[in-house]
């Protein structure tokens, strides 16, 4: 089921609150945070955030086309390192 | 027949298609095009034992992509190749477009940041795995993960194995 449209979409205030006071003074530190389901906002664009995955923070420059996502959905919490017994591939051409 | 050159594999071998020794091959590489420039192969299990070839043709059909060498001319011979990796020399590879740069030659590369030694990179995730953008993980305890953005990647020196990034202070707490 959907959010409720009268609710508008789900931004941490306290991160948000940063984010507004990194844009005011023009600096682009990168912004810790722990909010995985906080949706990004055309506030964020251009900030760089670490996001935590459950186990180490994932780095995340935001771009217009995330807006709107989760920052969550950019930091995955799985790594496929491919099926156990195959012989590993290299990548290259 | 044993040379003693870097291979890079390109994809492997599968099953073998119509009766004039075609087969089908499974690709490593995103940028399939670059199959139809290949003329010398090597095949081989692995790249310390490989057998050169001439390529006769390579087609990029809708079922995947297929080739013909010159001396595989039957069924048989192109079944027997099957599984096998195909190569190509360090002299073939393809060189990237300015500002991108081969997995196998950012791992292994020493990051410094000002004066400031980070470590080697031992890994790179790609954006396909659900990450924002690419990401080079260095060496350490923990690992430092940067993305890979123009505005934090100062200078790239493939040939000396060296990277020096810039504003990274935040990755690395």
């Amino acid at each position: 089921m959907s959010r409720s449209i009268k609710k508008g979409p789900f931004v941490d205030p306290k991160l948000l609150q940063k984010v507004k006071e990194m844009q005011k003074s023009g600096q682009k530190k990168v912004i810790k945070s722990y909010r995985r389901s906080s949706t990004i906002t055309p506030e964020f664009v251009g900030l760089t955030f670490t996001v935590h995955n459950g186990n180490k923070f994932i780095p995340i420059y935001v771009h217009e086309g995330m807006v709107g996502h989760k920052l969550g959905e950019f930091a995955p919490t799985r790594i496929f390192r491919g099926h156990p017994g195959l012989k590993s591939e290299a990548s290259t051409g | 027949m044993i040379i003693n050159k870097n291979m890079y594999a390109l994809g492997t071998i599968g099953r073998s298609y119509g009766v004039r020794g075609q087969f089908k091959f499974k690709s490593f590489i995103e940028y399939k095009r670059r199959l139809l420039t290949l003329k010398k192969i090597y095949i081989g299990p692995d790249d310390k034992t490989v057998k050169q070839y001439e390529v006769y043709d390579v087609r990029l059909t809708r079922d995947g992509i297929i080739i013909k060498l010159r001396e595989i001319n039957d069924r048989e011979s192109a079944k027997a190749l099957n599984g096998q990796y195909l190569f190509v020399t360090e002299e073939d590879v393809v060189k990237p477009p300015e500002g991108h740069y081969y997995i196998h030659d950012i791992i292994g590369c020493a990051v410094t940041f000002g004066r400031k030694k980070l470590g080697k990179v031992i890994d790179v995730h790609r954006k396909h795995e659900g990450f924002a953008q690419d990401i080079w993980v260095i060496e350490g305890k923990p690992e430092i993960w940067i993305p890979v953005l123009p505005h934090y990647i100062k200078k790239v020196d493939i040939k000396k194995k060296k990277i020096a990034v810039q504003d990274v202070e935040g990755f690395l707490e």
